[in-house]
């Protein structure tokens, strides 16, 4: 019986060696490496957005009944003239002097990184006053724009005042246009001005020659004054460049940083932007790994067209949304690049419709939609 | 030793890492030997008596999975005899997931025999008491779990991250089974097991769905109605905001011997169960037979937990427009996401006893008596896991000479594997009968070698299954055909 048994048991240890050693394995040679790189994709963010979720009306930005958007900007007391004040010239002629002054948009920080053509169209400078000198008198305003690297003169003719209607008027209240059709303000507004200067004089003409004026020496007359800046926004926007450099943040910042997260880290970053663009702009952006050493871009990233302009009517206005879908790649290289740069430069490029040839108009009710994700690629190292 | 750990790790993988079949030791199925009433109630050994001792009379143990072998997770690269693993970026991912299946089973299951009886009743009665310890786990992870896991979710955008299919129990329970087997007539034979079922610990996903939709635009919908249910001793912690806190093995009860007998009494979670079988015999020379083993249930009452995830959930981004309208910062922004995706996975937390069935088993076979003593068999087996079969088809050559040796040698073509060759060994030296019996021989082995160690292992091993012991045995003399009982029972 037990013969019979290893007999048994030797025709199944034979089956076993007859059987071949297909492959060895030689755990010496077994590579360390342990990696993991899913492909993880994930909607970011999202948006259904008007100008006026974002922005309300107020005083600076007003919104018109049709919804059509206009800056506003206000500078009080301009002009504050007494008779006391007319003290130059001849008894005819008397002049008084308007302070200079400056109207400062604050937008000087913006300026810096701003280049390329910008034109608004139909800016509005109201002069608004109140005046109770029964002479005639005229404003000579010296207008001018200081902008980046250049400044505009307004060129604006000196313009009469209304006078009140002595005795039923005391005083009145008017304003003066100042427009495209009077002056260079559309050149001097789409500078555009960090600074408006302003300064001139104001002439008082006295119908009779005698050593008073009229009847102004009849009581306290005034002549005041105040600036009102309309913005409408009608305009062409051709390859407008906004710039910004920033310290490099992606940079590995070695020890002493809690970032998990290192550069090389990633075999690949996309954004996906799908977006409805219901306003007549386009927005394309670049982002350039920059070492200020060598002074030298290392890497960049282009991304044309993030946003393409919506089709305006033949008054300017969108008729509808312009679809677009762009993706955004940094590769492997740009993040194995990302060290040798100390700084990142963005720029985004503004276009309007029909890149600057034909004026269009902002209006409150413009929407955009738009869908960002991110699709990552980390390269995990389980080693 | 860590060296000895370390192969000692790889054949478990291996054999962790085996493709899933049905076998469940089908070889002994036509052998002279007590365990195979196991199979089928109404086989009966030779011998009039048996006796398992504890543990030493059987230990069965299957581990198989049926998606990924050893040579799919180890793979020779460049330059040559270099070794990489699923985890080296140079490993081709794509042709991995290529064998991953829409199912994916784990199953291992371990069966100790700590007491078991047999002895002949009246003519050709059979009875057979059994006590067992059983492991039984099945475990199934979707094929997109895995693509999910490797690649990403991106190659889903448009698609369905399905996840239903996930399943999972794993279980430990004492079997305690009485059975009988007689002839109803000359030509055939039934016998039949009840068993008590005395469950001790267990854990389980009642998944009803699980789906991640993943939109075009990447914005993802959650779908979860599935349930975890645990009997045993852990302690699991909510946080305030219905999340899991931590899961606490308690550690208390076994500091005690009453706690130990308490937990592993297994007395309060009870179940039933029942193997049936049959054997007819065609003709003098061709026995066919039938059965139906495991069936049953347990109903889990003690130590319960259940941790409930019922939601829908979409996930589509921050939406900007609270950020720009200056409702909310970003800051803001992105913890409400976090909330919200963390709201996705609430859970809740109940003690409600649950059920869970045993996989059971189909085998439906024939033997042809060529000789006396040596007979060919052919057997299918079919072990049903919820809604999932799994089928062998098992050809085997068998010697029994009385209970003196009992051998086969078998083939079994099972899901996509065809080089399953199998063997058995009975043998009895005096009333000790010992016996070994594996379904499976590996064909071509691997070796595994480096500077200390040599070893070999199955290069396509798609199941592991051992069964081994020892009997005690008596009345092994066989009974002459014109032998006639003393006593003339009408």
């Amino acid at each position: 019986m037990i013969k019979r048994s290893f007999l048994f048991i030797s025709v199944i240890m034979g089956l076993s060696i007859t059987g071949c050693i297909k492959d060895t394995y030689n755990m010496k040679m077994l590579s360390k490496q342990a990696h993991l790189s899913p492909t993880l994709a994930i909607s970011a963010v999202k948006g259904n957005i008007s100008l006026s979720d974002i922005l309300k009306s107020n005083d600076t930005v007003v919104y018109g009944q049709d919804k059509f958007v206009t800056l506003v900007f206000k500078e009080d007391s301009v002009v504050d003239l007494k008779l006391s004040d007319f003290s130059k010239g001849t008894l005819i002629h008397r002049t008084a002097v308007i302070n200079p002054n400056k109207f400062d948009l604050n937008i000087n920080d913006i300026l810096s990184h701003i280049t390329g053509d910008f034109l608004i169209s139909n800016p509005l400078i109201k002069f608004n006053y109140t005046n109770s000198f029964t002479d005639s008198i005229k404003i000579d305003l010296n207008v001018a724009g200081r902008g980046k690297d250049k400044t505009i003169d307004l060129t604006l003719a000196p313009f009469p005042l209304e006078k009140p209607n002595i005795p039923v008027q005391q005083e009145i209240t008017a304003s003066y246009a100042i427009d495209k059709t009077n002056s260079n303000l559309p050149l001097l507004i789409s500078l555009p001005p960090e600074v408006i200067n302003f300064s001139g004089t104001a002439t008082m003409t006295s119908l009779v020659k005698s050593s008073l004026p009229g009847n102004n020496a009849l009581g306290p007359n005034r002549l005041h004054g105040s600036l009102e800046i309309d913005i409408p926004l009608e305009l062409k926007i051709n390859n407008l460049q906004f710039t910004d450099t920033v310290d490099n943040f992606i940079k590995d910042k070695g020890n002493g940083t809690d970032n998990p997260a290192k550069p090389e880290d990633f075999q690949l970053l996309r954004i996906n932007i799908s977006a409805k663009n219901g306003f007549p702009l386009g927005v394309s952006m670049k982002m350039s790994l920059y070492n200020s050493s060598t002074k030298a871009s290392i890497n960049t990233v282009n991304a044309n067209d993030i946003l393409k302009p919506a089709p305006v009517d033949s008054n300017g206005k969108a008729t509808g949304q312009t679809e677009t879908s762009t993706s955004i790649e940094f590769t492997k290289e740009f993040f194995s690049s990302v060290n040798n740069a100390d700084k990142i430069i963005f720029s985004f490029t503004l276009n309007s419709t029909g890149n600057g040839s034909q004026d269009v108009k902002i209006y409150s009710d413009y929407r955009i939609n738009f869908n960002a994700s991110l699709v990552v690629k980390p390269d995990i190292n389980l080693k | 030793m860590i060296v000895k750990m370390k192969y000692i790790l790889i054949i478990i993988l291996t054999f962790i890492l085996a493709d899933v079949s049905a076998q469940n030791s089908q070889v002994m199925y036509f052998m002279n030997m007590p365990q195979n009433h196991l199979l089928n109630p109404a086989l009966r050994p030779s011998n009039s008596v048996y006796i398992g001792l504890p543990v030493v009379s059987g230990i069965n143990l299957n581990i198989n999975n049926n998606f990924v072998n050893f040579s799919d997770v180890f793979i020779k690269g460049q330059p040559k005899d270099s070794i990489i693993s699923i985890l080296n970026p140079n490993y081709n991912v794509d042709k991995f997931l290529a064998k991953i299946k829409d199912k994916n089973s784990i199953e291992p299951e371990v069966k100790i025999q700590l007491l078991g009886v047999g002895f002949s009743v009246g003519k050709d009665g059979y009875v057979f008491l059994d006590i067992n310890e059983r492991i039984d786990g099945n475990v199934v992870l979707p094929g997109d779990l895995f693509k999910l896991a490797l690649k990403g979710n991106e190659g889903f955008a448009g698609s369905k991250i399905n996840l239903s299919s996930l399943r999972g129990d794993l279980k430990y329970y004492r079997e305690v089974g009485l059975g009988f087997s007689r002839n109803f007539t000359d030509k055939l034979r039934i016998g039949i097991k009840g068993k008590l079922l005395f469950g001790i610990a267990d854990a389980s996903i009642d998944n009803k769905s699980l789906a991640i939709t993943v939109n075009d635009d990447y914005s993802h919908t959650f779908d979860a109605n599935l349930a975890v249910n645990l009997s045993g001793p852990v302690n699991v912690y909510m946080d305030s905001k219905h999340n899991i806190d931590s899961v606490v093995f308690d550690n208390n009860r076994f500091k005690s011997s009453s706690g130990i007998t308490n937990f592993f009494s297994g007395k309060k979670n009870m179940g039933l169960g029942l193997d049936i079988g049959a054997t007819y015999d065609l003709t003098e020379r061709l026995v066919i037979s039938a059965s139906i083993t495991d069936l049953g249930y347990i109903r889990w009452n003690k130590d319960i937990t259940n941790l409930q995830a019922n939601n829908q959930f979409k996930f589509s981004g921050l939406n900007m427009l609270d950020f720009f309208n200056g409702t909310k910062t970003i800051d803001e922004l992105g913890k409400d996401y976090l909330d919200s995706l963390k709201n996705a996975f609430e859970v809740s937390k109940s003690a409600k006893a649950f059920t869970t069935y045993l996989p059971f088993g189909i085998s439906v076979g024939g033997s042809y008596n060529v000789t006396k003593q040596f007979s060919l068999g052919l057997l299918s087996y079919s072990r049903i896991i919820e809604k999932q079969i799994r089928e062998a088809l098992t050809l085997s050559a068998n010697i029994n000479l009385g209970n003196a040796l009992s051998t086969s040698l078998s083939y079994t073509a099972e899901n996509h594997q065809y080089d399953n060759f199998g063997a058995g060994l009975a043998f009895r030296a005096g009333i000790a009968q010992f016996y070994l019996v594996t379904d499976r021989i590996p064909i071509m082995w691997n070796r595994i070698k480096d500077d200390k160690t040599n070893i070999i292992i199955p290069a396509n091993w798609n199941t592991f299954n051992l069964r081994l012991g020892m009997n005690l045995v008596f009345g092994n003399k066989p009974k002459e055909k014109n032998d006639k009982p003393m006593v003339q029972v009408e």
